[in-house]
């Protein structure tokens, strides 16, 4: 699944990662989405892009296209 | 026994929006010495403190960050440092509220083997969401002292101080991560001998270089790269330290913060919240600071420059040495104090943003649209300043994090038409395109836009290349900023641009004043007045803009308006001098050089009194600015420029009205309405100029020469005698009132109406007067650009584009460096250049050639940022 086909409020569990750039990868890691962490949907920005996630009790903006690297698995809301 | 006194050095390290700043603040108050990073731009922040037993300590503030993984510059020189053999401590600042998140950096930092003490911060907030940490549980799984960071209070300062001792003084147990088996051949192999184990870590995570094979490796053989393993384990690590550690201990109070941002992210008014908070910014900026630039400018004038002149002469300093110093130097600190209430005030408008959370969602709000531009959302905000002025703008930028972002940034600011840029404009506009001249205002900003648009597109493809950085943005919890730390920051951040940027522009300004006061013989000049004995002076800087006047003609400045390239070249004091400057050079008379003409010998009595007035007109226009803000709140543009000298005498006379006036009252109005219509000033200023007239009338009669003088004199005494009459005459209406002649009702209603009539009468003579004043210089203007809008228009895109004024260029310098500096000055010329060229020779030149030529100019700068950007390339991207 990928982070596009969310809606705002879904929630997803981190299964894996996609070929990214080293650096996003390690500020992702860092700031809690490994594997199994689960990510919601809380918004789009007004231009529908970036979103706007919770992950670890906090929220955080990521772009469509480079969230896309999170690969991803339904978890009930 | 003070060899005893040990030094330590403790760096202090947290995420960002920790509340690391307010509780280095609190805790270092006054004891603090900013400077920079050896290489970098990024700032550094010391605390200077002693322990209770002696030994002094030293903490080494560091920029907020995540991991040890940098990825910007400040990142960079966090991470570095922590890891550097310096600090012999580390104060790891941890947000309760996001207490799984910051135990990241925790476990990272433990694995450094250095002695630690955990600061919990925000632990009022998470109260407040009803829970709060067991801290002595916490301290004894991290195996570290945990304090909290509230240490204006007394008791918490010392536990701090209590805990840091402790960690020094024993062998701390940190909690150590558990990495899989599975990666304990590769930790091995990455491992070198006699190092730390924590390195062979640190290259399998990428931070640090070496174990590239390693790494292809492990994602071979394990479907993954180690650094992800890494994290897997150190969060399993950090559930295991969490686990049972947070307990509610009340009910959570409805969140304020959700609300908020189901306004300032919403998909409809998201966008025009946003514009709202940078139409405030904007306005704190322009028209709250801007009450204070005519302050600094009369004190910089009062103390540097007329005030250093006068001493320096009266001391019988050579001139040259009063030039230098007081018309040089002086001007250069007067100019750079100018800028002091912009840059304090966008600086403190930024910080209110940015602790209070906001500008994060402005980021995450505008980040779509920047994109377009390759950059982040957040560097919309320097953008929108710049169209107050260059220099808030290109010190904005510091909120972007990444290197590139900043210099695509600083290059697209200037393009954004400033305030000083205005005068000139509504100049030409009034001179060439009347009732069209809004239209053309409106033009030449949009051409700005779009020129940055286009350079920014332009700059994206070759001189920075290379991908944007990613956009990971955390939206922090809402805060009320706090006053002490919003003003600290500002009023450092204030610091760093007069001492850095200030050294660079009192240089340039010294530089350029020198050139304008230098007098050399005019070459020009000698047909024309060659029967004169002595040939005709001009300025260095006259010289220069007559000699490369014909580097104009292309855009239509022809030779024999030479005074529009010379205008040029003043305006690089400032954009708006451009103006003042082409009256003076057109020769169209100039009232302040007359008045400094008539001036009488410089005493020490009359220095002093020069300087006292000087210091009290200064403080004067505060008020006065104050005053006229709420006008600005309706009118920010300042549409409504013209007041009428007599509104406050009109407000009196309002009064007049009220029968229940007593007659001390009365009496009390009279004098009030003499003051505003300042009688007694006009009175001495007619005595004044009555006796200078005769004095002139008697010289005059032995030195035939001196007749135009008289005739300037018979002119002011001609004024004089004309206000004193409509002061009078609008005192006497208010007399009849007050001397009670007057006293019914309908009359004293008549006499109001009267007064206001009046007043209105006067003020449109005035200003028709006015017009007929700016019309002589507007005619000479439209006679030397041959009548021509287009020609005119030309002239306003070179100044809208050629380098901007001093302040903003030392500012850039001190940002960017020389290196960057040169390429972006001779970039915005060279483009004004062409740019006015094409478009007068599109429209009325027709001449091929010199369409041709900016066009390959156009295309070689574009080949030249293309192989400069593959050059520097590597530098850039991280």
């Amino acid at each position: 699944m990928d982070i596009s086909s969310m809606k705002v409020g879904d929630k997803a569990e981190i299964t894996g990662y996609n070929v990214t750039r080293a650096g996003y990868r390690a500020k992702l890691l860092a700031l809690g989405l490994t594997r199994g962490a689960t990510i919601q949907l809380m918004g789009v920005a007004p231009m529908g892009d970036p979103l706007r996630l919770k992950v670890r009790g906090f929220e955080l903006s990521l772009r469509r296209s480079e969230a896309s690297f999170l690969q991803l698995k339904a978890a009930q809301a | 026994m003070k060899e005893n006194k040990r030094k330590i050095i403790a760096a202090v390290v947290g995420d960002p929006n920790t509340g690391k700043s307010t509780f280095f603040n609190a805790w270092t108050g006054m004891h603090q010495v900013t400077g920079n990073w050896p290489g970098v731009t990024v700032e550094k922040l010391l605390g200077q403190l002693t322990m209770p037993n002696g030994d002094s300590l030293t903490l080494v503030d560091l920029p907020g960050i995540y991991s040890l993984h940098a990825v910007s510059e400040d990142e960079r020189v966090a991470s570095e440092y922590a890891r550097s053999a310096e600090p012999d401590l580390i104060i790891n600042v941890i947000d309760a509220v996001n207490l799984e998140r910051n135990l990241y950096l925790t476990l990272a930092l433990a694995e450094l083997g250095k002695p630690m003490v955990a600061v919990l911060s925000m632990t009022d907030i998470l109260e407040r969401q009803g829970f709060a940490v067991d801290m002595e549980m916490l301290s004894k799984r991290l195996g570290m002292p945990v304090v909290t960071a509230d240490v204006q209070h007394r008791t918490k300062r010392v536990a701090l101080e209590r805990a840091i001792e402790e960690a020094l003084a024993t062998k701390q147990q940190l909690p150590h991560v558990v990495y899989p088996e599975s990666l304990n051949q590769a930790l091995k192999q990455a491992h070198r001998e006699g190092e730390p184990e924590v390195l062979a870590v640190h290259r399998l995570e990428g931070i640090l270089p070496g174990a590239e094979t390693i790494i292809t490796d492990v994602e071979k053989a394990l479907g993954t790269t180690p650094d992800v393993l890494i994290a897997d384990a150190r969060y399993d690590k950090i559930a295991e330290i969490t686990a049972g550690i947070v307990k509610q201990v009340g009910h959570a109070r409805t969140e304020l913060g959700r609300t908020l941002d189901k306004f300032a992210l919403n998909r409809w008014l998201g966008i025009p919240i946003f514009l709202g908070m940078m139409y405030l910014l904007f306005w704190f900026t322009q028209v709250v600071g801007g009450c204070f630039i005519d302050f600094f400018d009369g004190l910089g004038d009062a103390i540097f420059v007329t005030g250093l002149g006068n001493v320096l002469t009266l001391c019988g300093a050579p001139e040259w040495l009063v030039t230098l110093l007081a018309d040089g130097l002086g001007t250069g600190v007067q100019t750079v104090m100018t800028f002091i209430p912009p840059v304090f005030f966008i600086f403190l408008g930024l910080s209110v943003l940015e602790d209070s959370g906001y500008m994060a969602r402005a980021a995450y709000v505008m980040d779509r649209f920047m994109r377009l531009l390759g950059l982040p959302g957040s560097a919309f905000v320097p953008m929108l300043v710049g169209f107050g002025c260059t220099v808030p703008a290109i010190m904005a930028t510091r909120t972007l994090a990444n290197r590139r972002d900043r210099l695509l940034t600083i290059f697209m600011a200037p393009f954004m038409s400033c305030g000083a840029r205005l005068p000139v404009y509504a100049l030409f506009g009034a001179a060439f395109f009347g009732a069209a001249s809004g239209t053309m205002v409106f033009a030449i900003y949009m051409c700005g836009i779009v020129l940055a648009v286009l350079t920014g597109l332009l700059l994206k493809h070759t001189l920075f290349v290379g991908d944007p950085a990613p956009f990971v943005m955390e939206l922090p919890l809402y805060h009320i900023p706090r006053i002490t730390t919003v003003f600290k920051q500002a009023w450092e951040r204030l610091q760093r641009f007069l001492f850095r940027a200030g050294k660079v522009l009192v240089v340039m300004v010294l530089l350029l004043s020198v050139c304008d006061k230098i007098m050399v013989n005019d070459p020009y000049a000698e047909k024309a007045s060659a029967a004169d004995a002595e040939p005709a002076k001009i300025s260095v800087i006259e010289l220069v803009g007559r000699t490369i006047s014909p580097v104009f003609v292309p855009m239509g400045v022809e030779r024999e308006n030479w005074q529009g390239s010379v205008a040029l070249i003043v305006g690089l004091f400032a954009k708006e001098q451009v103006v003042s400057s082409l009256n003076t050079l057109y020769a169209i008379s100039n009232s302040e050089t007359e008045e400094a003409e008539k001036e009488e010998p410089l005493t020490w009595a009359s220095a002093k009194s020069q300087f006292s007035e000087g210091i009290v007109d200064a403080f004067a226009t505060i008020p006065e600015a104050f005053a006229g803000l709420l006008d600005s709140l309706l009118d920010p543009l300042g549409v409504a420029m013209f007041k009428s000298e007599y509104d406050q005498a009109l407000r009196l006379a309002d009064q007049l009205a009220d029968p229940s006036l007593s007659a001390d009252r009365l009496v009390g109005l009279q004098a009030q309405i003499d003051d505003a219509l300042d009688i007694e000033g006009l009175h001495s200023e007619l005595t004044e100029a009555t006796a200078t007239k005769e004095a002139l009338e008697k010289q005059v009669a032995q030195n035939e020469a001196l007749r135009p003088q008289l005739e300037d004199a018979e002119a002011s005494l001609d004024e004089v005698v004309k206000r004193l009459e409509k002061a009078s005459e609008l005192q006497g209406l208010a007399k009849k009132v007050t001397s009670g002649s007057v006293t019914d009702e309908a009359g004293r209603q008549a006499v109001v109406k009267a007064f206001a009539d009046k007043v209105d009468a006067y003020y449109q003579e005035a200003m028709s007067e006015e017009v007929e004043a700016d019309a002589t210089l507007m005619k000479t203007l439209a006679g030397k650009f041959d009548n021509n809008k287009n020609r005119a228009f030309a002239y306003l895109l070179f100044v809208l584009l050629y380098v901007p004024c001093l302040a903003a260029m030392a500012t850039v310098v001190r940002e960017i460096g020389w290196g960057y500096s040169s390429i972006l000055f001779g970039y915005l010329t060279v483009l004004g250049w062409c740019v006015a060229t094409l478009y007068f020779q599109v429209t009325t030149g027709h001449s091929i050639i010199w369409v041709v030529v900016p066009c390959v100019i156009l295309a070689l700068v574009a080949g030249f940022f293309c192989a400069l950007g593959r050059k520097l390339k590597v530098k850039l991207v991280v």
